[in-house]
């Protein structure tokens, strides 16, 4: 490298001169550009493309969770939502928003209860559905008015005052 | 002579002091109260209520049916409530209206054993009462001790 700035330009353009303070810093500076060894340029130009690199790994990560969070998600609704038919099918008001014992639907159950199924079986109007099966023997009878009667009776805290 | 008389009549005044010493909380008694429900004019079919006990003074050993045949067998009743100081009662009964009450009746009478010489304070709260139809009506719930026990 050549820093004697007095050299003449032959480009056309006004020739430029250096202060000669400045020419005489740039002559002490060494000449000699020092040794670098090949194994320690390459590692450090390895270590600046990592470092430079741009991160797609964490964010390629994160795409594949949500997936994951959507698909799980989707199966616990499908859950959900097949339970409820089967509740449903077993229980024919929709929501299951009466207890079993609840006959007349007014969403307490009390001797009111046993008295329409007692009534219904002694009218015979048609057959009694099979969700009033409260004691689950098979049959709809006078042992289920028992059974929601006793249910109507029942005290929660063993009598106490 | 006359120190013998002080001495019998110490002994006999002994012997009565300590017939009136009995504590009051070994005293047992056993009473009754019935349940009267008035449907006002309604046909009571079913019924259901609530007896309690309120100041701890007995605890029910027993319960019995009503007066009119439509509820003479004893009512639903909760055999946790034994010995206990309150009981849910319910009866229904599937009769016609004409053959149901529609005034005041007996419905119920509820046995009770009682210690101590506190007088029985109950309440009575009524559940449900319904007519022949299976409809939800009014009825006025009482309760009287009984005095021939």
């Amino acid at each position: 490298m050549n820093w004697n700035m007095h050299q003449p330009e032959h480009n056309g353009e006004e020739e430029l001169a250096a202060p000669e303070k400045l020419v005489a810093a740039l002559k002490r500076v060494p000449s000699r550009v020092p040794f670098i060894p090949p194994a320690v340029d390459g590692t450090v130009l390895r270590a600046a493309r990592r470092q430079l690199a741009p991160r797609t790994s964490p964010t390629l990560f994160g795409f594949k969770l949500m997936r994951w969070a959507a698909g799980a998600a989707v199966v616990c609704g499908v859950a959900i939502v097949l339970v409820q038919m089967q509740r449903s099918s077993l229980n024919p008001f929709p929501g299951g928003a009466f207890a079993r014992e609840d006959v007349n639907h007014d969403g307490r159950v009390d001797i009111l209860d046993a008295f329409a199924l007692a009534r219904q079986l002694k009218t015979g109007r048609g057959a009694a559905p099979p969700w009033l099966d409260v004691n689950g023997d098979g049959v709809v009878d006078e042992r289920d008015v028992t059974a929601i009667a006793a249910h109507a009776v029942q005290l929660p805290k063993g009598g106490r005052s | 002579m006359r120190q013998l008389w002080f001495i019998l009549f110490l002994g006999l005044a002994a012997g009565s002091w300590a017939q009136d010493a009995v504590p009051e909380e070994s005293r047992s008694r056993f009473c009754a109260v019935d349940i009267y429900l008035d449907a006002k004019g309604a046909p009571l079919a079913a019924y259901q209520l609530e007896f309690a006990v309120t100041n701890g003074a007995a605890k029910v050993v027993g319960i019995e049916g009503g007066d009119h045949p439509a509820f003479r067998d004893p009512p639903f009743y909760d055999p946790k409530a034994m010995q206990q100081e309150r009981v849910v009662v319910a009866a229904f009964s599937t009769e016609p209206a004409a053959r149901l009450p529609n005034g005041r009746t007996r419905v119920a009478t509820i046995h009770l054993h009682g210690s101590g010489g506190a007088a029985l304070q109950f309440e009575l709260k009524v559940g449900a009462g319904g007519d022949s139809d299976g409809k939800r009506i009014f009825v006025e719930a009482s309760g009287k001790e009984r005095k021939d026990q």
